[in-house]
C-alpha cells in the first residue's frame, strides 16, 4: 500500500483538440501544454505528423507543417477509434489507437513536468455514443502510452461532473449541448441519486466552429472582392490574415456589439497597396452564421424525441465547446428549452476539468471539493457616507477569518454602529442588508482617534460571525448570520449582473462621497489647526480663513459636489498660509538667536520640531 | 469511571478542534493558491508577451508599408520610427527568428507553401510572414514557403 495518494489525471481526448486536467489543491487544474496557450485557448490540436527524416510530432508542431507532408501527417485519429482501419505511413502502419497513443504520450509528458513526479494513472473521456469496440480501443491507446485507464467516462457526464451536478437532488433530464470545432454532440441524460444514465444522443459529425470562421472569412473575401476587385482567396497568406482576423472577431463579438478588422496592405495591384478595413457587428456575425445554427436544430429535436421528451421536460443544461459561447448559440438552445443554462465553467475546459473530478475520486482526493464552498458575494460593513467597504471579497474559499480596524467619524462618538451588508455595489444601500448591531461605551475621544477591530468570520458551513471590539477598552460586541439570508443562483448572477450594469453611476457616487469626506475631514482639521495655531497669522489671515472654511461648511449641507470641490481647493490653499507662517516665524526665531547660546537654539529648534511633528501625526491618522 | 468519561470528552472536543483547524488549513490554502494565480496573471503581464505580441502585428505593418513609400522624404522619417519601435521590442528581448534559406523546423515555422525548385526539399524560399521570439521563448512562428525538389534535378 502506496502511502502518498497517487494523481490520476483526466484526458479530453478530442477530435480536433484535446487537453487533460487533474486535482490541485482540491480543484481541477488545466495542465498547460508545452508549447503554451493558442488564441483558442489552452488544448492542443488531435494531430500526429511522421516526417520523412524519421521524427514523430504531436500537436502544435505537427500542424505547422501538414501543408508539406500531407501523407505523414494524421488528424481526426478518434473517428478511426475501434475501427479496423490502418495508417499507412512511409512503407509503415498504424492503428488508430496507435496513433492516439503518441497524442496521450504527449500529455502524460506535459503532465510529468507539469505535476514534478511520473503519471501512472489516468481517467480518459470518450463520446456517449461509443461502442464497446471503441471505448476498448481508446483504453489500449491508454496502454500504449504507458497510462493505466483506470476509467472510460463519457463526455457529457464528465462536463457534468465539472458543473457540479452530481450534487444534486431529486431527478433530472440533462441536456449536453457540445458544439465544439468540427463536431456538434447533443446528449441526453438521466440523472438521479448520484448516478448519471445516458438515454439518447444526436449530432453532426460535420458541423462546428471551423464552419463559422469559414462563413466569416467568405464574407471578408468577397465584400473585399467587390471594394477592389481582387480575390485574396488566391492568396495564401493573405487568407491567412483574413482567417486570424475573423477567428478573433467572432470570438470578440461575444462580449461586445461590433468591432473593427484592420488589415493594412493585405494586397496590391498595379494603383498601389490596398487594405481591407471592415467593421463588423454581432448582428452581421449571426446573420453569417445563422444556417450553421439552424443545423444545431434537427439533431437537438431528435436527441430529445429519441428520449420520448418534450424541450420542457429537459430540467439542466449543459454547454460544451468554444462556439457555444457565441450568445447566438446560447439563445438557441434556451429558446429550445425554455430554460437558461447551467453556468461558471468555461465550456471549452469543463470535460476535462469532470475527468480530473472523476480522477480525484478514484484517487480518494474529492472529498476537498464538496467540502470546500465559496462565498458567492462579497461582505462588508457601511462606512462613513453609506459606503460599503468589503471585508471578505466574492469567490473568498470558506472558512475564513478577516479583520479590519475602523475609526469614529465625530469627535466624542461613543457608539458605533456595525452595518453588515452582502453584494457587490460600492454603496451599502444598494446591497443586501444581513445585519446591524451597535458597539457602546467607546470612551469619548477626538474623531479617528478610537480604533474598533472588526472581524469577519464564516465557518465551513457558511455562519457568518461578526465582531467589533474596541481595542482601547476591550468591550466587544458580536452577531451571527446563519445561512437564511443564502441566496439562490439566479439571485447571485443577478445581483453581480446588476453591479456590472451600474458600474458607472456607482463609481461616480462613491468618488462624490470621497468628495464629501474629504471635505469633511479638511473643515475638522482647519477648525483644530485655528484652535491651536490661529495666534500664528494675522487676524485677517484667519478670518479669510474661517470664512473660506465656513462656505465649505455650507456647500457641504447642499447636493453641489462642483461647489464642494472648488471650496475644498480653496481652504486647502488658504489653510496652507497658517504652516507657512508657523515656519517663517520659527526660522525667524532661529536667524535671530543665532548668534546666541547654542544651547537656547537647540532647544527652540526642538520644540518646534515636536509641533510640527505632533501636527503630521494627526493627519495621518485621519488618512486612516 | 467519571475520570475516563471526562477524558473520553476531552479528547473527542480536542478531535473536533483538530478537525475545524485541519479544514481551515485547506481553506486558506485555497485563498493562497488563489492569490497565487492572481499575481502570476500580473507577472505575466508585467512580462509584456502579449502585449508585444499585438506589437508584432503593428510592426509587420511597418514592414509592408516601407516599401511601398514612394516619397523620399518620408521613407527617411518612417524608417527611422521603425528602426526606434524594433528597438523598444527588442530590448524588450525581441529577436527575429532566421528563415530564410534555412530548413524548415516545426518548432520554429509554419509551412503555408510549397513550391517546386532547385533548392533541396524543405529549405524555406520565402518568408512569408517573419516568426519571432522573446527571450527563449517562439511568440510567433514564421509563416513560411518551402522547397519541393524537382525530381532529377
Amino acid at each position: 500500500m502506496a502511502d502518498k495518494r497517487e494523481k490520476i489525471i483526466g484526458i479530453d481526448l478530442g477530435t480536433s483538440n484535446s487537453q487533460a486536467a487533474v486535482i490541485l489543491g482540491g480543484k481541477p487544474t488545466i495542465i498547460p501544454s508545452a508549447e503554451g496557450a493558442t488564441y483558442a485557448g489552452k488544448m492542443f490540436p488531435s494531430v500526429v505528423a511522421f516526417t520523412k527524416d524519421g521524427q514523430v510530432l504531436v500537436g502544435e508542431p505537427a500542424r505547422r507543417q501538414a501543408v508539406s507532408n500531407p501523407d505523414g501527417t494524421i488528424t481526426a485519429a478518434k473517428r478511426k477509434m475501434g475501427a479496423k482501419h490502418k495508417y499507412k505511413v512511409y512503407g509503415k502502419e498504424y492503428t488508430p489507437q496507435q496513433i492516439s497513443a503518441y497524442i496521450l504520450q504527449k500529455i502524460k509528458t506535459d503532465s510529468d513536468a507539469f505535476l514534478g513526479e511520473p503519471v501512472k494513472k489516468a481517467v480518459i473521456t470518450v463520446p456517449a455514443y461509443f461502442n464497446d469496440n471503441q471505448r476498448t480501443a481508446t483504453k489500449d491507446a491508454g496502454t500504449i502510452a504507458g497510462l493505466e485507464v483506470v476509467r472510460i467516462i463519457n463526455e457529457p457526464t464528465a462536463a457534468a461532473l465539472a458543473y457540479g451536478l452530481d450534487r444534486n437532488e431529486g431527478e433530472h433530464n440533462i441536456m449536453v449541448f457540445d458544439f465544439g470545432a468540427g463536431t456538434l454532440d447533443v446528449t441526453i441524460m438521466e440523472f438521479g441519486e448520484g448516478v448519471f444514465e445516458v438515454v439518447s444522443t444526436s449530432g453532426d459529425t460535420q458541423l462546428g466552429g471551423r464552419d463559422m470562421d469559414e462563413a466569416v472569412v467568405n464574407w471578408l473575401v468577397e465584400e473585399f472582392r467587390k471594394d477592389t476587385g481582387i480575390d485574396l482567396s488566391k492568396d495564401r497568406m493573405a487568407t491567412q490574415r483574413v482567417r486570424e482576423a475573423a477567428e478573433k472577431a467572432k470570438i470578440e463579438l461575444s462580449t461586445v456589439l461590433e468591432t473593427e478588422i484592420n488589415l493594412p496592405y493585405i494586397t496590391a495591384d498595379q494603383t498601389g497597396p490596398k487594405h481591407l478595413t471592415q467593421k463588423i457587428q454581432r448582428s452581421k456575425l449571426e446573420e453569417l452564421v445563422g444556417s450553421i445554427v439552424k443545423r444545431c436544430r434537427a439533431p437537438t429535436e431528435q436527441a430529445v424525441k429519441d428520449a420520448k421528451l418534450k424541450p420542457e421536460d429537459v430540467t439542466k443544461i449543459i454547454l460544451v465547446g468554444g462556439p457555444t459561447r457565441m450568445p447566438i448559440v446560447k439563445k438557441f438552445i434556451e429558446d429550445f428549452t425554455g430554460k437558461k443554462a447551467e453556468r461558471g465553467v468555461d465550456p471549452m475546459e469543463c470535460v476535462a476539468m469532470g475527468a480530473a473530478i472523476q480522477g480525484g475520486v478514484l484517487a480518494g482526493e474529492v472529498k476537498d471539493i464538496v467540502l470546500l464552498d465559496v462565498t458567492p458575494l462579497t461582505l462588508g460593513v457601511e462606512t462613513l457616507g453609506g459606503v460599503a467597504t468589503a471585508l471578505i471579497e466574492r469567490n473568498t474559499t470558506i472558512p475564513t477569518k478577516k479583520s479590519q480596524i475602523f475609526t469614529t467619524a465625530a469627535d466624542m462618538q461613543t457608539t458605533v454602529t456595525i452595518h453588515v451588508v452582502q453584494g457587490e455595489r460600492p454603496m451599502s444601500a444598494d446591497n443586501t442588508s444581513l445585519g446591524m448591531f451597535n458597539l457602546t461605551g467607546i470612551p469619548p475621544a477626538p474623531r479617528g482617534i478610537p480604533q474598533i477591530e472588526v472581524a469577519f468570520d464564516i465557518d465551513a458551513n457558511g455562519i457568518l460571525n461578526v465582531s467589533a471590539k474596541d481595542l482601547g477598552t476591550g468591550r466587544e460586541q458580536r452577531i451571527t448570520i446563519t445561512a437564511s439570508t443564502k441566496l439562490s443562483k439566479d439571485e447571485i448572477s443577478k445581483m453581480v449582473g446588476e453591479a456590472e450594469k451600474h458600474a458607472e453611476e456607482d463609481r461616480k457616487r462613491k468618488d462624490e462621497i470621497e468628495i464629501r469626506n474629504n471635505a469633511d475631514g479638511l473643515v475638522y482639521n482647519t477648525e483644530k489647526v485655528l484652535a491651536e495655531f490661529g495666534d500664528k497669522v494675522t487676524s485677517e489671515q484667519k478670518k479669510q480663513i474661517e470664512d473660506v472654511k465656513n462656505s465649505l461648511k455650507k456647500a457641504l449641507e447642499g447636493e453641489d459636489i462642483d461647489e464642494i470641490k472648488k471650496k475644498t481647493e480653496e481652504l486647502t490653499k488658504a489653510v496652507q498660509v497658517i504652516g507657512t507662517q508657523v515656519y517663517q516665524q520659527a526660522q525667524a526665531a532661529q536667524s535671530a538667536q543665532a548668534s546666541g547660546a547654542g544651547e537656547e537654539e537647540k532647544k527652540e529648534r526642538k520644540k518646534d520640531e515636536d509641533v510640527v511633528d505632533a501636527e503630521y501625526k494627526v493627519e495621518e491618522e485621519e488618512k486612516k | 469511571m467519571e475520570s475516563r468519561r471526562r477524558t473520553k470528552k476531552q479528547l473527542e472536543s480536542e478531535l473536533k478542534e483538530r478537525g475545524e483547524e485541519i479544514l481551515r488549513l485547506k481553506a486558506e490554502f485555497e485563498n493562497y493558491r488563489k492569490h497565487l494565480d492572481r499575481e502570476r496573471e500580473a507577472f505575466i503581464k508585467v512580462a509584456n508577451e502579449q502585449l508585444i505580441r499585438q506589437l508584432l502585428e503593428v510592426l509587420d505593418n511597418f514592414e509592408r508599408a516601407l516599401p511601398l513609400i514612394k516619397d523620399e522624404k518620408a521613407i527617411e522619417g518612417i524608417t527611422m520610427i521603425h528602426k526606434q519601435f524594433k528597438k523598444v521590442l527588442e530590448d524588450a528581448g525581441l529577436r527575429r527568428i532566421e528563415s530564410l534559406g534555412r530548413r524548415f523546423d516545426p518548432y520554429y515555422h509554419e509551412v503555408l507553401l510549397q513550391e517546386e525548385s532547385k533548392e533541396e526539399d524543405d529549405i524555406i524560399v520565402e518568408e512569408l510572414q517573419p516568426g519571432y521570439m522573446l527571450k527563449d521563448k517562439v511568440i510567433r512562428h514564421a509563416k513560411v514557403k518551402i522547397a519541393k525538389n524537382m525530381k532529377g534535378d
